[in-house]
């Protein structure tokens, strides 16, 4: 296997375009992205989940791994972080104004 | 300063089964909690139908993570639960459907400040996993009692029938809920203590219990064996708790565990056929 | 109301302009609006008991939390479409607790009971993308601007049932054996009663008033056709057998059955052999499916007992 020629910040680019599966709101715009790191062919993520109630852990998982898929990263660990919890501060301006489209505060 | 623990496999042989049978105990319960709530499609506004169902929600995702931890006590070499009610090691009075919205509330109120309280006591819990994702679920616990005080504030300012109401369902769970904060002096209480697995005992939790509870008594005028001392301020029980028949191992009294009907949807976890994974 | 008269007030909207309050509606606008979301809003709401008896045989938590996270997603639409209602002057509290079962407008899918989580994935799949097609058309096309707004959430939230739905579908069918064979049993039932959905053909009814006032721009037919266009290839992509195909000479989805045809609830069986009028089935919806009353219990349960005991009576 050919190790992935992605660095860290282009790792991030692919994630903006991983929509969290219950909002049109990329994953890094939600907060969700804690840490990229890339190390040869492994790239690590650490994930924040908004609530430990996710119904969605399972497509949020394929869907990160069929983006970086495409750019050629095969070996993927996604690590999910509870410390320190995902907050609503952590939601980027772009992902505020979104969500108050859609009605929600934040 | 006590040593940490980064997984379960670490922890000294003397309090395994202290620390096993407690998380057991907060998941089960955590599980059971959301199944009652969930039940509430049926609840007196359609908002709190909705509340409701969050809040199960909440309570599978956090019984996802203690179980999680349960599965790495098995895989340590503790004997994994035998698949029948009476190993469920849930809070009693989970046991069967709430009959109204009144005992729907006083379980709100009181179940929920339980565990919140358990779980406040797993701040600087010795046990990293665990303290590692403590803090995420007491952030999502606030809203549950924000939920319990809206409508204890509202059936007991409204009217003496839904007061009353309120105050006989909260005495009818009072006592086991108490209880199952954890029996003073026990062998287990001096483990989960002694290895730093929780900073607080028993009659503590109580305490901090009664902080979140009594203050919804006192403005309630709800007649409850609690009451706040005037002079250091702080909240005493007023009642002597009974232990008869109690097993601290699993935080119930009586061993029948879930009913029938509850129990069925608990079993489909394991009997199924599907590809599901856990 | 409106000073326009209601031919001026279709002119309006062929325009593209959108109504946002009362005072501009005609008595005949507001009419179809209150119907279509009074349909909209029971259709949410009953999905709720619906799924939650499915979701009680859940096979893991992860399943049991992605179907409770379903439930509470139908509650909380029901909840925006009532409110809409509201704000056209209904009463809202009424409508969700003061009603006869039989009062509800939901469709006769939702008075069937959903036995085990294998219908609740194949309802996510079929029902959700009947819902999602009905939804999708006025998001598009409605002239009631509020009510577009309200559909950007809802729609994206009905996209993650499909999903669930779908994914749950490919996997099982997948797995093959038992859990196949259950996709399967559970398809020969909600397929056609997908299929029936969508109503009458246009046919036999083509102007209606939901269209001239564009609350909706697309008729049965058309819909029908789109909701077919995805419920096929996926389940055949299954391995799902379905009585339907596309046809390459009219370049449409066709039935392999005489469309209408007759059900027996209690063995959840369509008759393919038994044709029926389109009259016979409006007497079946409007008798209701075995689950309407339990369903509708569900929700009203508790609330007047608790009511009474709130304002000081027994």
């Amino acid at each position: 296997m050919l190790p992935t020629t992605l660095n860290e910040s282009q790792i991030w680019e692919a994630l903006k375009e991983v929509e969290d599966p219950e909002m049109p709101i990329s994953l890094v715009d939600m907060g969700m992205v804690f840490d990229v790191s890339v190390e040869g062919a492994n790239t690590k993520i650490q994930l924040g989940l908004t609530a430990t109630a996710c119904p969605a852990i399972d497509f949020i998982f394929y869907d990160i791994r069929e983006r970086l898929k495409k750019e050629g990263c095969e070996d993927i660990e996604i690590e999910l972080v509870w410390d320190p919890p995902w907050t609503k501060e952590r939601i980027s301006e772009e992902g505020r104004f979104i969500l108050s489209t859609w009605g929600l505060s934040v | 300063m006590s040593t940490n623990f980064e997984t379960v496999h670490d922890l000294p042989e003397s309090c395994q089964q202290a620390v096993y049978d407690l998380i057991l105990a907060v998941a089960d319960s955590k599980h059971l909690l959301g199944l009652r709530y969930g039940e509430w499609l049926g609840a007196p506004v359609l908002e709190s139908s909705i509340a409701a169902s969050a809040m199960a929600q909440d309570e599978f995702g956090h019984s996802r993570l203690f179980y999680s931890l349960v599965d790495d006590f098995v895989q340590a070499g503790l004997p994994q639960r035998q698949e029948v009610p009476s190993e469920y090691r849930n809070i009693e009075v989970l046991d069967q459907p709430f009959e109204s919205w009144t005992d729907f509330v006083a379980a709100n109120a009181l179940v929920d400040a339980a565990l919140l309280v358990q779980l406040e006591a797993f701040r600087n819990s010795s046990l990293m996993p665990l303290r590692r994702f403590v803090p995420k679920l007491i952030q999502e616990e606030v809203f549950h009692l924000q939920h319990a005080q809206g409508w204890m504030s509202l059936m007991t300012n409204t009217s003496e029938q839904s007061r009353s109401a309120l105050q006989q369902a909260i005495r009818k769970i009072w006592d086991p809920i108490l209880c199952w904060l954890g029996k003073p002096q026990s062998d287990s209480e001096k483990a989960l203590l002694g290895a730093g697995i929780q900073d607080i005992d028993s009659d503590g939790l109580r305490t901090r219990w009664m902080e979140q509870v009594g203050p919804l008594v006192e403005q309630g005028h709800l007649d409850l064996p609690v009451s706040n001392d005037t002079i250091t301020g702080e909240w005493i029980l007023g009642s002597s708790l009974n232990w008869d028949g109690w097993d601290e191992s699993f935080r119930r009294a009586s061993k029948t565990g879930p009913d029938a009907e509850t129990f069925a949807q608990i079993e489909c976890f394991s009997t199924h056929s599907y590809p599901v994974g856990t | 109301m409106a000073t326009l008269s209601d031919e001026a007030l279709k002119q309006k909207i062929e325009k593209g302009h959108l109504i946002e309050t009362t005072e501009e509606m005609t008595e005949g606008y507001k009419k179809a609006l209150i119907q279509i979301l009074l349909v909209q809003a029971d259709t949410e709401l009953m999905s709720a008991p619906s799924y939650y008896m499915a979701a009680r045989s859940a096979p893991s938590m992860n399943t049991r939390l992605s179907a409770y996270a379903v439930i509470q997603d139908e509650l909380g639409h029901a909840h925006i479409t009532y409110q809409l209602l509201e704000d056209l002057g209904m009463d809202k509290e009424y409508l969700i607790y003061g009603r006869k079962p039989h009062e509800f407008k939901n469709p006769y899918g939702f008075d069937q009971p959903l036995e085990t989580w294998v219908e609740l994935v194949v309802a996510n799949a079929y029902f959700d993308r009947a819902g999602i097609t009905l939804l999708g058309d006025p998001f598009e096309n409605t002239s009631y601007g509020p009510w577009k707004r309200s559909l950007v959430k809802i729609d994206k939230e009905e996209l993650f049932h499909l999903r669930h739905g779908e994914v749950w579908m490919k996997r099982l069918c997948e797995a093959g054996g038992q859990a196949k064979e259950e996709i399967q049993r559970a398809a020969d039932w909600m397929f056609p009663m997908g299929v029936e959905w969508f109503g009458m053909p246009d046919h036999l009814k083509r102007h209606t008033a939901q269209l001239e006032y564009k609350l909706k721009g697309k008729t049965n037919d058309e819909l029908r056709q789109i909701w077919l266009s995805a419920v096929v290839p996926l389940s055949e992509s299954c391995g799902i057998h379905v009585p339907a195909h596309f046809d390459e000479a009219q370049q449409e989805y066709v039935l392999d059955y005489e469309f209408p045809v007759d059900y027996d609830p209690s063995q959840k069986r369509w008759k393919f052999d038994s044709p029926v009028s389109w009259d016979q089935v409006f007497e079946r919806w409007k008798k209701r499916g075995p689950y309407n009353e339990i369903y509708v219990k569900s929700i009203q349960k508790h609330y007047k007992d608790f009511m009474a005991m709130l304002n000081g009576g027994n």
